[in-house]
């Protein structure tokens, strides 16, 4: 098994709205992981318009490029944007559920084209050229095509090759993938993901990208040790080599999210996308990892 | 002028109004304080999300439309299976109600900006925890702190149960079902976004970013 490290830097540089400066909250311990690069600002902002509706489900008007949201009301979220995938052109595909398409912008942003799907999405997906999609209504998934034909179904995968991810104490956390049909065990071959800072803990830890051989993305959530400060709470990203070695970390990850994303994250040719909606625009923060 | 007998009688009386009065302050602020008291096992918390999340209904053609509310729009579609009570602002229908109120012809569903109505069936964020927790009227995710108190000095990472909640106060509330084996927590929830009572997977701590978790006073493990 390797071990490898992950430092959790209480960085000077806060999240974005009106979250609390980092400096205020529990003791920095400012280390970097030991030869692995960090990286805090995005490599570039993507920022798409948005449109503010107040009803419900309503057709895109005079600019189809600006996404739809709905504000926050009393008892009830603010909706929109959720979703998103990244095509292997760097094409960016968001899910718009209350304009009921998907919209369809170039790598740096340029509003392309839709593809009208009659119904709200909550999740999109993209394997080569087939999106997947899951309604946001019934949880209804179809297959489409980028041209917005229907997709030929195909069997679920099943949890062959599937990252199983288990803390294994409040500060560290390992990742072992199921063993897939008739290939070789590779759960022998487990990453340990470990807090080293003593004030905080491990609070969750999922698999970005990556099968083992391959390089590996994960994303790791951690918060002070005492967990009565969900507010001071951080999420990094951090890429392993094939061979299992720390390369680098994206930390002072904005989580202020003013429409929680289900997809947050994606990672393509290593770089790392994250979906992050404000009030005034729909951002999508690019790292180039690799 | 008032004789020595009329004094005594005076004083006795304003004995008793005073008594009287302390009793009735008494009885005011304790039902202030506990409005209900109903006892609710965690297992039958469960169940009755359970239950609500996973409740099969299909959409007929009445059920997406909705008299009462001008530019009514649904989210569901005619004869398309639905797991989960539909989402309805300010509503508190358990299942049986909900079940009804689609037999009769009313709308399933709503959303804040159409109001609360009488023409539509379904449940809200507060209105599902409320059901859950047996109580006999809705609370909002602004008052339902009432009943259920702030859990000050927990670790929540580790020391939440099925059962308990995590509220927004003005804006959502979900019932925690579980903490998963990588740190992530299952929670049930009636959610305006997915449009009805779902059972949300593997969620992460940056979703209940200003959440605080409450504890129903009426709680039985």
């Amino acid at each position: 098994m390797r071990v490898l490290s992950l430092v959790v830097a209480l960085g000077a540089a806060g999240c974005s709205s009106g979250q609390p400066s980092r400096s205020d909250q529990t003791p920095a311990t400012q280390s970097a992981p030991q030869g692995a690069r960090v990286m805090a600002q995005p490599t570039r902002k993507i920022g798409i318009p948005v449109r503010a509706v107040t009803s419900g489900p309503s057709p895109i008007a005079r600019n189809p490029g600006a996404l739809t949201i709905r504000p926050a009301v009393r008892d009830q979220l603010p909706e929109g944007p959720q979703s998103f995938a990244v095509l292997q052109d760097k094409r960016i595909v968001i899910a718009d559920p209350l304009a009921e398409r998907l919209a369809i912008y170039s790598h740096d942003g340029i509003y392309q084209r839709s593809i009208d799907v009659g119904m709200p999405v909550s999740e999109v997906s993209v394997d080569g050229e087939v999106l997947t999609i899951v309604s946001a209504s019934d949880g209804a998934t179809q297959r489409i095509m980028l041209d917005g034909r229907a997709a030929p179904a195909v069997e679920p995968l099943g949890d062959a090759g599937q990252p199983v991810v288990v803390l294994d104490s409040d500060r560290s956390g390992t990742i072992r993938w199921n063993k897939p049909q008739g290939g070789p065990d590779p759960l022998d071959a487990g990453l340990q993901v470990r807090i080293e800072s003593a004030d905080q803990r491990l609070a969750s830890l999922r698999v970005v990208a990556g099968t083992p051989g391959q390089n590996v993305y994960v994303v790791a959530e951690a918060a002070p040790r005492s967990g009565q400060r969900l507010e001071a709470l951080q999420t990094v990203v951090r890429h392993y080599s094939p061979t299992g070695e720390l390369q680098s970390e994206v930390r002072d990850i904005p989580i202020d999210y003013f429409i929680v994303p289900v997809t947050p994250f994606r990672l393509v040719d290593g770089t790392l996308y994250q979906l992050y909606p404000t009030q005034d625009e729909v951002v999508i923060n690019v790292w180039k990892i690799q | 002028m008032f004789g020595r007998s009329n004094k005594a009688g005076l004083r006795r009386g304003a004995v008793r109004a005073v008594l009287v009065l302390i009793v009735l302050t008494n009885c005011f602020a304790l039902s202030a304080q506990s409005p209900t008291a109903e006892q609710v096992k965690r297992a039958d918390m469960i169940q009755t999300a359970k239950a609500m999340a996973e409740f099969k209904w299909v959409p007929a053609a009445p059920n997406l439309k909705a008299p009462c509310i001008k530019n009514y729009r649904s989210r569901f579609k005619e004869g398309h299976p639905v797991s989960g009570i539909a989402y309805d602002w300010g509503g508190m229908d358990g299942i049986a109600a909900f079940e009804k109120k689609l037999k009769d012809s009313l709308a399933a569903g709503s959303h804040q900006e159409e109001g609360v109505s009488d023409c539509t069936a379904g449940v809200d964020c507060s209105g599902f925890l409320s059901l859950c927790w047996r109580q006999k009227t809705k609370f909002g995710t602004a008052t339902i702190g009432k009943i259920a108190p702030t859990l000050e000095d927990i670790n929540i990472f580790t020391d939440l149960k099925a059962g308990d909640a995590l509220n927004k106060p003005g804006s959502h509330i979900v019932m925690f079902a579980g903490y998963n084996p990588d740190g992530t927590i299952d929670v049930y929830e009636a959610s305006g976004s997915a449009s009805r009572v779902v059972l949300s997977r593997r969620n992460t701590w940056a979703k209940f970013l200003g959440y605080v978790p409450i504890r129903y006073g009426g709680t039985v493990d």
